[in-house]
């Protein structure tokens, strides 16, 4: 929008309240989650900032990540008991509250060795290697993720690899954001410098970039 | 093709790379989780590996019936036939 001229500045906000959409008992996935909320504002500037994305979705993979049931399938419930039993939608017995599923095996594959592809192709497209950055962002998914993400893509010793998560958890959408903050706040050096970030989720979709950091 | 020998071989340089557990702990009888406590995340980075060594496909559905050493060896002999 930025370049098109349509804005002068955006504001680009990634936030997500995971807790209320979890089954604190279900070991695969409640305890990685966080939640959290994280925003960049991007704006005009003399010399490109952000390289071409490079993103797509996976959808033979949907049921890797889900929810147990839909809103719908509440509702229905609820219309159903009332047409069997009477009476009105409020005195209904309530259905269960929706929660996350995690496939995490197929979700470990997927999110290392082929978004490690996807990484790479976003080092191509913006015409740069690795040797180039000065960090790395992904998504901080799971630390396991991350480290073996790292060695697919041989990233060198000098680049900084994020890894937020052992602090703040997998926060969704604010984990690039939360991540990169808190990596320019413990090292204001890396101002100015190459990071290649990378988004992934449920979808199972993807997203990645090379950025100048702010 | 690999004899059954050179596939728990290989397994075993895998597993070692994986975990650091001694290839000549990797039997063909020891269970993977109970035996030599591989968790589900290395599980499928030594899945991923084998299928690269081997020229094989593990498909992720395939992972949860490979519970010990000698299921690997014989899935990896079979899908090389």
């Amino acid at each position: 929008m930025v370049h098109a001229g349509t804005a002068e500045y955006v504001l680009v906000v990634g936030v997500e309240k995971l807790s209320d959409f979890i089954d604190n008992a279900d070991r695969t996935i409640s305890f990685l989650l966080g939640d959290g909320a994280g925003a960049v504002v991007i704006g005009p500037a003399d010399s490109a900032g952000i390289g071409p994305s490079v993103w797509g979705s996976d959808g033979s993979k949907h049921q890797a990540i889900r929810m147990s049931h839909s809103l719908l399938d509440i509702r229905d419930a609820e219309l159903a008991s009332v047409a069997a039993v009477g009476g009105s939608l409020d005195d209904a017995p309530k259905a269960s509250w929706p929660t996350m599923r995690q496939d995490g095996q197929t979700v470990f594959r997927w999110a290392v060795w082929e978004m490690a592809k996807v990484a790479q192709r976003a080092l191509d497209e913006a015409g740069v290697t690795a040797d180039d950055l000065v960090a790395f962002v992904p998504h901080q998914a799971n630390i396991r993720i991350i480290d073996e993400m790292v060695k697919q893509l041989k990233l060198p010793e000098h680049v900084e690899v994020a890894r937020d998560i052992v602090d703040a958890g997998n926060t969704s959408a604010a984990s690039i954001p939360l991540a990169m903050h808190r990596m320019l706040q413990e090292n204001p050096a890396l101002s100015g410098g190459l990071a290649l970030q990378i988004g992934f989720g449920a979808g199972l979709v993807f997203g990645a970039q090379v950025v100048v950091l702010p | 093709m690999a004899s059954n020998e050179e596939i728990l071989a290989g397994l075993a340089e895998i597993v070692n790379e994986e975990t650091g557990l001694a290839p000549e702990s990797v039997e063909m009888d020891k269970s993977f989780t109970d035996d030599l406590d591989i968790d589900s995340i290395s599980m499928m980075t030594i899945v991923v590996n084998a299928e690269e060594k081997f020229g094989v496909r593990i498909p992720d559905e395939e992972v949860k019936n490979l519970k010990t050493v000698g299921d690997a060896v014989n899935f990896i002999s079979g899908a090389q036939a």
